[in-house]
């Protein structure tokens, strides 16, 4: 792995972010690069968060939830969809491969879930390579 | 005002005709004086405390917003200027918001005031808005420009201009019109701006009352009212004597109908043209590069509004010495604003350094609109981005 | 009452337009003027930003006690300059000028020195010598096969940059001259040629690339002497030179009276026992030490700065927005504008003010 991959991860507190510990303390090993940022809510991200991210080098972003239906704070998921899919389009249009952004509901059970959601982004960010900046 | 949205596929059924009962007025105003009626009504009977009309500055190339607060005054605004593209509806959110005004506005002009309304920028009981019909708007210089080279004329001698049946037709101080096909000007890169010749929306019926010639009989000016406060306006200007109506023939919807028709069609073929067929990524990476971050087109649109400003915080600040980074600066940018683009194309207009900030704005507005259905600038709903409700968009 | 009005913008000497939004007496915003020729609309962030002046400015003639503005009034404060003038000889009074007043203010200014006998009357040149070859025009820079800038002209005076970026659609080659690492204008150049602030080492290795379809386009300058090379470079190639200033009146200033640099200006100050200054920071380019406890100092501007802290007594003169008269732009093109905001203000003009004095 000559030139690794940076990757933010957003995860919501009471699911994916649950989600990863569980993974953590089951062991399950997933790629290092990833580097996780806790926020309270899918809903509470916005696409400037993603740009910024993007801005400061990161290679891939990726966003996890709670699953539709079980937001804590209501319909904060439902809103950060409609932001996310917003988010798609516009990096689009500045070269960065919509590859290269993804998000998913996690729920705090899913470790195995987390796991293979990171290995697969990994794997995708990975063969795009990191961006030349 | 869902019909609202059905543009051109159906006439709105409250179509008259129009025209004004004071003869000084008549005489100087744009087909009809009908309008410059309506705004004395206004003002003569105290229904709001001004006017906001576009005034003649030095020229019919000049175009500058005036706050009218007398119907003796309104007589000096008549006529339309084709060659001066401005925007109002900010003057209004910043500085007339406390105010009751009557505003004539362009359908772009209607869809910013429809989209502060939306944010309580503007009141909206406030206000009331007399839309003029629009072919598109060409930049002042553009215009003397094509003028001297197409029309062969001096472009001092021109003293009315308008957008009809395809065509831009001039009319000089001898009287002379002269006409050249809009489609001929803007092959040579000459015309109307591109954010214009991509609109869509010809008769602001986002207007309380839509206004315009097409269709319409000499000495007359063609209305629609579109909203129960534009009818009580018609009926108010009739009873006081300001205008008088009749109705139109089945010929002259026809012929409004097609007119309407034929400029949407070169509007829609226009936004294929320059957005999906636009410029490509390294064009683009080109135009970026330009950019000095002078934040004017931030400054000039007039839906952002933000006392803060999200990309004057620290995390976005950017070194001086480089243009900004694209995604960190237009690409919040976007995503602050890019649903509600109404495609007005002040953002191109005022840029120093020549980047077509509206053609990627107007081009996710388009997505946007094509993923959710919202048409900026129209209707009572905000874009659902913002909505609380548990639905997938 | 919503009131729109035409200007010229005052951030620098491109000449651009401007509308002034004002509202019941008080200056609230710009709008564009896109009838302008010179940019139709498209102002920088300086020149939307000439407006919040007005937000922190003086109002008042003031007298300076310890170095804190005391309000006064036009008759005391006229009194007092009177008065000091009588003390002295014509000759140990100075004026320092700029280009932040229209051209029928400098003539009045001149007018007054002539009567008085003043002898010392100039403006900061930023290292700009008089000149008066002709100069490249704004229309000659889109026909240009080659466009020579020096400083960041990008950046500081965008809406000539625009002509740069039009030029280079028609094919234009841009190179950049700078003493900085990068900037936006190095970055849109085809070459950057950096330097240590000087340029003759550079001279012969430009010569070769300009001709006379070549533009040179100045904004700063490090001396006098580089200035020079700079004209017998164009000179040598026919290269046309367009000088770019920071004040939107330099050009008219430069026709009337002497360019100083900061050692002249700093020499006439050591020299003067009246100094009269007339909308103009010279701590902009010279230390406190350089000004404080020389001669007595008059100054006239409404600028609520450090300078006015260190002179004597404080005129205002009046803002852009309220005067009427021409600017003469960095291509040389005299653009008259009218009042464009109706400020209720007792303040003198600085036509009634040197009328007064005469």
């Amino acid at each position: 792995m000559a030139e690794d991959v940076k990757i933010v991860g957003f995860c919501c507190n009471w699911c994916c972010y649950g989600g990863a510990d569980t993974a953590g303390t089951a062991r399950m090993q997933y790629p290092p690069n990833v580097r996780i940022i806790r926020v309270m809510c899918s809903g509470r991200i916005n696409p400037s968060m993603i740009f910024k991210a993007f801005k400061e080098g990161a290679d891939g972003v990726f966003v996890g939830g709670c699953h539709i239906g079980d937001c804590h704070y209501d319909a904060g998921n439902y809103k950060w969809n409609r932001r996310a899919l917003m988010t798609k389009d516009i990096i689009e249009e500045f070269g960065i491969d919509k590859e290269r952004f993804r998000f998913e509901w996690i729920s705090a059970s899913e470790g195995e879930k987390f796991q293979r959601t990171m290995k697969e982004f990994y794997n995708t960010v990975s063969q795009l390579g990191p961006r030349n900046k | 005002m869902t019909n609202l949205l059905d543009i051109g596929d159906k006439m709105s059924e409250k179509l008259i005709l129009a025209k004004s009962k004071a003869n000084e007025i008549t005489d100087s105003g744009a087909c009809g004086g009908a309008v410059s009626s309506i705004f004395q009504y206004l003002l003569a009977n105290e229904i709001v405390d001004g006017v906001l009309t576009l005034n003649k500055g030095i020229d019919v190339y000049d175009g500058v917003p005036r706050l009218l607060t007398s119907a003796e005054e309104v007589i000096e605004t008549c006529g339309s200027l084709h060659c001066a593209p401005t925007m109002v509806s900010d003057l209004i959110s910043d500085f007339l918001a406390d105010e009751k005004i009557a505003v004539a506005v362009k359908p772009c002009d209607a869809k910013a005031i429809n989209e502060l309304v939306k944010r309580h920028r503007i009141d909206g009981d406030n206000i009331i808005t007399v839309g003029l019909n629009c072919g598109g708007t060409v930049r002042p210089e553009v215009a003397q420009e094509m003028i001297e080279k197409f029309y062969k004329v001096d472009p001092s001698k021109v003293v009315k201009e308008e957008i009809d049946k395809g065509k831009f037709i001039i009319e000089l101080d001898d009287g002379e019109e002269i006409g050249i096909k809009i489609d001929d000007l803007e092959e040579e890169g000459y015309g109307r701006r591109d954010n214009c010749q991509r609109c869509e929306l010809k008769v602001p019926r986002n207007a309380d009352i839509a206004c315009g010639n097409w269709g319409s009989e000499p000495g007359w000016t063609f209305v629609e009212i579109n909203s129960e406060k534009g009818q009580e306006i018609i009926d108010g200007a009739i009873v006081e004597g300001f205008i008088e109506t009749k109705a139109p023939s089945e010929k002259a919807l026809e012929m409004r109908e097609k007119v309407e028709n034929i400029m949407i069609k070169m509007g829609k073929k226009n936004t294929g043209k320059q957005l999906d067929d636009g410029l490509s990524l390294e064009e683009w990476e080109a135009q970026w590069n330009k950019c000095i971050k002078c934040f004017a087109c931030r400054d000039v649109c007039p839906i952002c509004w933000c006392h803060e400003c999200e990309l004057e915080k620290p995390y976005f600040k950017d070194d001086l010495q480089s243009p900004p980074d694209p995604l960190g600066f237009h690409g919040v940018r976007l995503s602050h604003m890019s649903p509600s683009c109404i495609n007005c194309g002040q953002c191109d207009d005022v840029c120093p350094m020549e980047i077509p900030v509206s053609k990627l704005f107007h081009k996710l507005q388009k997505k946007y609109e094509g993923h959710t259905g919202y048409v900026a600038g129209i209707g009572d709903e905000k874009p659902p981005l913002y909505s609380p409700m548990k639905e997938d968009f | 009452m919503l009131d729109i009005k035409h200007t010229i913008c005052p951030s620098c000497s491109v000449g651009c337009g401007l509308n002034i939004v004002s509202k019941d007496g008080a200056v609230v915003g710009t709008y564009p003027y896109k009838r302008h020729p010179i940019n139709e609309g498209k102002n920088c962030l300086n020149g939307r930003n000439s407006i919040l002046q007005f937000d922190n400015q003086i109002e008042k003639p003031s007298m300076v006690k310890n170095g804190e503005l005391e309000e006064s009034d036009n008759e005391s404060v006229l009194k007092i300059i009177k008065d000091q003038l009588a003390s002295i000889d014509a000759s140990e009074s100075a004026i320092i000028c700029s280009g932040n007043s229209t051209n029928e203010e400098l003539d009045k200014i001149k007018e007054f020195a002539d009567g008085f006998g003043c002898e010392k009357i100039g403006f900061y040149g930023y290292n700009f010598p008089n000149f008066s070859a002709d100069v490249a025009s704004y229309d000659d820079i889109a026909g240009a096969s080659t466009i020579l800038a020096i400083g960041d002209i990008y950046r500081e005076n965008p809406l000539l940059a625009r002509r740069i970026v039009l030029s280079k659609e028609n094919g234009a080659c841009l190179i950049n001259l700078d003493d900085v690492e990068k900037s936006i204008t190095s970055l849109n150049a085809d070459e950057f040629i950096q330097f240590d602030g000087h340029l003759d080492d550079k001279i012969d290795s430009i010569k070769d690339k300009l001709d006379e379809n070549s533009i040179i386009i100045a904004n700063k300058i490090c001396c006098k002497d580089d200035f020079a090379l700079l004209e017998s470079l164009s000179a040598d190639t026919g290269a046309k030179l367009l000088p770019v200033f920071n004040a939107p009146n330099m050009k008219g200033a430069m026709n009337r009276f002497d360019s100083w640099d900061a050692e002249e200006v700093k020499n006439i100050i050591d020299d003067s026992k009246v100094l009269i200054v007339v909308k103009d920071n010279p701590l902009m380019y010279l230390s406190k030490e350089d000004i404080k406890g020389k001669g007595f100092i008059v100054d006239i501007s409404n600028e609520d700065n450090a300078f006015a802290k260190l002179s004597d007594v404080v005129l205002p003169g009046k803002s852009w927005v309220e005067k009427a008269g021409t600017f003469t732009n960095c291509e040389g093109l005299e653009q008259c504008f009218d009042i464009s905001a109706e400020i209720e203000n007792d303040a003198l003009s600085e036509m009634e003010i040197f009328d007064e004095l005469a």
